[in-house]
């Protein structure tokens, strides 16, 4: 086992230094860093198969890395079996006890920690009634619906009050509604009950409501470690800037500091630091184009399509398809100017995007 | 679809002409007096099931099921535990050991009950071994205790694959659930895999129970020449008295029994067994 600091550790609740793991020599996360603090709602967002399943299941024990170290509490805990771990998990797959009742799959590990009846009886009907559940004790697993059984598997692994929660995409089979509703209860209960989550998604825009800290992980590497904020309005690489939110990614020149032409126009930038006349990618956000009479881009509206509060437009300036998003109506088929203030222009290369990883 | 329909109907035809008429008749026998050749002779009695009901019977049918009793007993203490091992170690040497264990089933039943005599006769190899080292002859068979041996060992493998096809159904991830759940490895096993295995014990059990309690070969051969077992007084009352009517009813009477057994065990499978567990 590797050698454990026994001095008590005030950074990080959970901690992770240099984790890699290779499955069949292929490697799967690589040189993971990250620390989560006490109280806080971290997640780890990422496309499917990026290994955020793999680097939640080494956090609760059911794998181990091939190299670094994870600590909970500063102590390590690299080989300390999962019922040892005051961790518990909500799994991807959910993984209820086909042979128990709803009631029963709450209570088993609570019952494992020989609590009385009484208080079992009582936090099982509380967490029921957390997850819109209540009334559903006796019901069979097998009878649940797939958003049902997510939401017990949520309810067996919050009566446990461990330190540390990981959620494994536990909203995934729920439908938009009660997804919404269900953030918005899970995000109270981790501040109420002050546990730590730790929770994986794919999905960007849950990702970004409910953290208070996000780690947009590809292809096992870590991208980008920021507040939801900085996520959305500064992505450091491509990669970030194309997988959190819509965002229009446009070839570039970068002519000096402060000054950038794409699409045929020179435009003001906030950014500075770039070799001069260097390409370089612009990333603009659908809501930040201005539209009008007048503007530096001439475009064609190719189409428009009402998306609840907004209309999205698709232009089409020179040769490339703007996405633009608007309050006001536009028809398909006329034409329009665009512009855009300093603040909304981020410019990025992939080697800026490297540097900063 | 035709041709599915086809093979539905050749199936039902089947069942019909080779399960159902045989056991029609049987019923029908054991509800009738006469010559069972000449039709207009038969007419309708209870008496049958009265001779079936003497307390000589009823002794061989309560020792039939105590046999088998004892032997669906030992075939359970041990192959749940070999089932359990199987399941465990990696797949190729998993593959390797169901084989084994089903390669008895290639030789003839009879040949291998056979052999059980040599082995287990008082000139045979343990007995030799016993009397070499001055223990004298033991008694090893046409006892009920060759008897249980020899379905043991020829009802063993029919024990140990309903277990195993049920543990190795269970998905890892439900014992992965628990021991987040604060689960030890006991726990793991009595709240999890044991509840989850039932059905394989349970069909394990109904696949044991069933010939244990039907058979008359093994007791014919491993049990000397008396009646030790309903199946052997079937047989008798059919073959060797010709007394079909009276060997119909004992034969309807031990299917009730059995009809009777699989509906408790199905019952079991299904009920809350788990709970006793905690
Ligand atoms: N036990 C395993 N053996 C081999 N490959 C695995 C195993 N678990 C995961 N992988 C592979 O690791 C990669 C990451 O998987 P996973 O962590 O489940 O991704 P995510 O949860 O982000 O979708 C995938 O390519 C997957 O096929
Ligand atoms: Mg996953």
């Amino acid at each position: 086992m590797i050698e454990q600091p026994t001095e008590a550790r005030q950074e990080g609740l959970v901690e992770l230094h240099d984790i890699s793991k290779a499955f069949d020599g292929k490697p799967i996360l690589k040189d993971i860093n990250f620390s989560v603090d006490k109280n806080q709602f971290l997640t780890i967002l990422g496309p499917s198969g990026c290994g955020k399943t793999t680097l939640l299941r080494m956090i609760g024990g059911f794998e181990e890395p091939d190299s670094g170290t994870i600590f909970l509490n500063g102590k390590c805990i690299n080989g300390v079996s999962p019922h040892d771990r005051n961790i518990n998990t909500v799994f991807q797959k959910y993984s209820l006890f086909p042979h128990m009742n709803v009631y029963d799959n709450i209570a088993f590990g609570l019952k494992l920690k020989k609590q009385s009846a009484k208080t079992i009886n009582k936090k099982v009907k509380d967490a029921l009634k957390l997850v819109s559940l209540s009334g559903f004790e006796k019901r069979s697993i097998e009878a649940l619906s797939g958003g049902e059984q997510q939401r017990v598997a949520i309810a067996r692994a919050l009566v446990m009050h461990p330190q540390v929660l990981l959620l494994d995409e536990p909203l995934s089979a729920l439908d938009r509604r009660l997804r919404l509703d269900m953030q918005r209860e899970l995000k109270e209960i981790q501040v109420k009950a002050g546990i730590t989550f730790i929770y994986v998604t794919h999905d960007q825009e849950e990702a970004l409501t409910m953290s208070d800290k996000v780690i947009v992980l590809n292809n096992g590497a870590i991208q980008q470690i920021d507040t939801p904020d900085n996520i959305y309005n500064e992505p450091v690489n491509l990669f970030v800037a194309d997988f959190v939110g819509t965002n229009n990614i446009i070839d570039g020149r970068f002519i000096e500091d402060h000054r950038v032409s794409f699409l045929g126009a020179e435009f003001e930038c906030d950014d500075v630091g770039f070799v001069k006349n260097s390409r370089v990618h612009v990333i603009i956000r659908p809501e930040d184009f201005i539209l009008g009479e007048g503007g530096k881009l001439s475009g064609h509206i190719r189409s428009a399509a009402f998306k609840g509060m907004v209309n999205e437009l698709v232009v089409l300036v020179e040769d490339t398809e703007l996405i633009v998003r608007t309050t006001t109506h536009y028809v398909a088929g006329t034409d329009v100017f665009l512009d855009v203030i300093p603040f909304n222009i981020h410019v990025l290369t992939e080697e800026k995007a490297d540097e900063k990883v | 679809m035709k041709k599915f329909d086809g093979i539905v109907y050749f199936y039902g035809i089947w069942v019909a002409v080779l399960v159902v008429l045989p056991l029609l008749i049987l019923v029908l026998l054991s509800f009738t007096s006469g010559d069972i050749y000449d039709l207009s002779s038969l007419t309708l009695t209870l008496d049958n099931y009265k001779a079936a009901l003497d307390p000589s019977y009823i002794g061989v049918m309560m020792h039939s099921l105590w046999l088998a009793f004892i032997t669906n007993v030992i075939c359970l203490v041990i192959g749940y535990p070999v089932a359990y091992i199987i399941t465990g170690l990696n797949p190729r040497i998993r593959n390797t050991m169901v084989l084994l264990i089903l390669a008895p089933m290639w030789s003839n039943f009879l040949l291998r009950t056979y052999s059980w005599m040599l082995v287990l006769g008082n000139n045979g190899p343990i007995n030799s071994v016993l009397e070499s080292i001055g223990l004298g002859t033991v008694q090893l068979m046409y006892n009920n205790f060759g008897v249980i041996l020899g379905m043991v060992y020829n009802f063993l493998p029919f024990m140990i694959l309903p277990i195993y096809l049920s543990l190795t159904r269970i998905d890892n991830a439900l014992v992965e659930a628990a021991r987040d759940l604060g689960a030890t490895s006991k726990d793991v096993f009595f709240k999890v895999k044991l509840p989850l295995s039932m059905p394989g014990v349970f069909s394990g059990t109904t696949l044991v129970f069933l010939p244990a309690i039907t058979t008359f070969v093994i007791s014919r051969l491993l049990g000397g020449g008396q009646y030790v077992l309903i199946g052997n007084l079937i047989e008798h009352k059919f073959m060797v008295q010709n007394d079909w009517q009276v060997g119909a009813a004992i034969a309807v009477i031990v299917a009730i029994i059995l009809l009777v057994v699989l509906g408790v065990l199905r019952k079991l499978a299904r009920g809350r067994l788990e709970l006793s567990l905690w």
